[in-house]
């Protein structure tokens, strides 16, 4: 029997296999706030949506097999990682695919329209995901920043190397898996660079170089809302040093204050791109001086919150929960 | 132009196997009823606040596509 929420329920819009989005819905639970969990790859096959528009914001019912809710009495979103919609096997191409993104469009449309507070909206995490227009921005709003070129020519890169006169990294411009054929995946971390080892295959595609930023420590600076926790990440091995990613074993953690002027550049860098949400990456060099790496608008914080006992999930049912205006 | 000894960009040689973790399957369930996973050894505990999970971090840049950005439309 399908339960109706009612009182101002938040979505969570993911996949199950979230623990995350556990974590949030748990702590939600526990204030009362009603909560609707769904997967936009249960869409439409075992979902619902009827929304009627006239002058005011779209009105109507989303259902699942479990719950309902009006969309209009919704108060906040919290979009994590879900699947896309997916039709019945029973439709062929094309119309699979017209009707896939028939599905995506009316959903994801008809939340988008909704006059709620979002954490974050997809698209526009997909605007601020770019580190070309991170660092920038980063910039104006006073944060350090780390010389960069972005290059598809070799002898530019080889140049960049000899200017910086230090070691120099190179990293992916944007995340994601190298997925091989046999369903083997890899990736690339950050790493450093030899310029002895440049050579033509830079001229392949895009590539991000860095200047190297002495470290003392790195900080993993969680921002909800105004809120800020930041978890330093101390690194004990060579591979650890270069990028944190690759060696957890090798990772302490600890919880660090954020200086005054850190925390002006980051809210300013939020607004910018209207942000509820982020996940930065810094690096604390041995004189105490931040230097803002990047922004992962999606970020995981999860492992963060196990392992510092910073209470984020806490402080995102609490932004979630705020009453719509 | 590149040769064919060069046919890997240059950034791509760094490539490695990200951090996994293994799960031990049935250890967890999705509780419908509280719109979570928790523990199946009867205790009700989240999954992830559990040891098991406590220090994984299995989303994040390199080792997946959606700490960027979870945008559907890029996804695809």
């Amino acid at each position: 029997m399908t339960q109706h929420l009612s009182g101002g329920p938040v979505l969570v819009v993911t996949r199950e296999l979230d623990p995350a989005a556990d974590l949030v819905v748990d702590e939600l639970t526990i204030r009362h706030v009603p909560v609707m969990r769904f997967d936009m790859g249960d869409f439409p096959q075992t979902m619902s949506l009827s929304v009627e528009h006239a002058a005011a914001p779209w009105a109507g019912v989303l259902t699942d097999e479990y719950r309902s809710v009006q969309l209009e009495e919704v108060r906040a979103v919290y979009y994590r990682r879900p699947r896309l919609p997916a039709v019945c096997e029973e439709l062929t191409e094309p119309h699979r695919t017209w009707a896939n993104e028939q599905a995506l469009a009316g959903l994801l449309g008809t939340l988008y329209a909704l006059p709620v507070l979002w954490v974050n909206r997809p698209d526009v995490d997909a605007i601020a995901s770019h580190k070309a227009g991170q660092l920038p921005v980063a910039a104006a709003h006073g944060l350090r920043t780390p010389r960069s070129l972005i290059t598809t020519d070799p002898e530019a890169a080889r140049t960049f190397c000899r200017q910086v006169g230090g070691r120099v990294i190179c990293k992916p411009l944007m995340g994601g898996p190298l997925q091989y054929p046999d369903g083997r995946r890899t990736g690339v971390p950050t790493h450093l660079v030899d310029p002895g080892s440049v050579d033509g295959s830079v001229s392949l595609t895009a590539h991000l170089f860095q200047e190297w930023v002495p470290k003392s420590h790195e900080v993993r600076l969680t921002v909800v809302g105004t809120e800020m926790f930041a978890a330093e990440i101390h690194a004990g091995s060579d591979a650890a040093r270069v990028d944190w990613r690759s060696d957890y074993d090798a990772l302490s953690y600890g919880v660090g204050k954020v200086p005054d002027d850190v925390r002006a550049g980051v809210l300013g860098w939020l607004e910018h791109f209207r942000l509820t949400f982020g996940a930065f990456d810094f690096a604390v060099t041995p004189a105490g001086d931040w230097v803002m790496f990047e922004c992962n608008p999606s970020g995981e914080w999860s492992w963060i919150q196990n392992r510092t006992g910073l209470p984020i999930a806490a402080h995102l049912a609490d932004l979630l929960a705020k009453e719509r205006a | 132009m590149p040769t064919t000894a060069t046919v890997v960009p240059f950034g791509a040689r760094a490539e490695r196997t990200p951090h996994t973790v293994t799960l031990e399957a049935g250890s967890f369930t999705y509780d419908r009823a509280r719109q979570v996973n928790v523990m199946t050894d009867g205790t009700g505990v989240l999954w992830s606040r559990s040891a098991t999970l406590a220090g994984s971090c299995t989303n994040t840049n390199w080792d997946s596509t959606n700490d960027d950005t979870a945008d559907p439309y890029v996804m695809r």
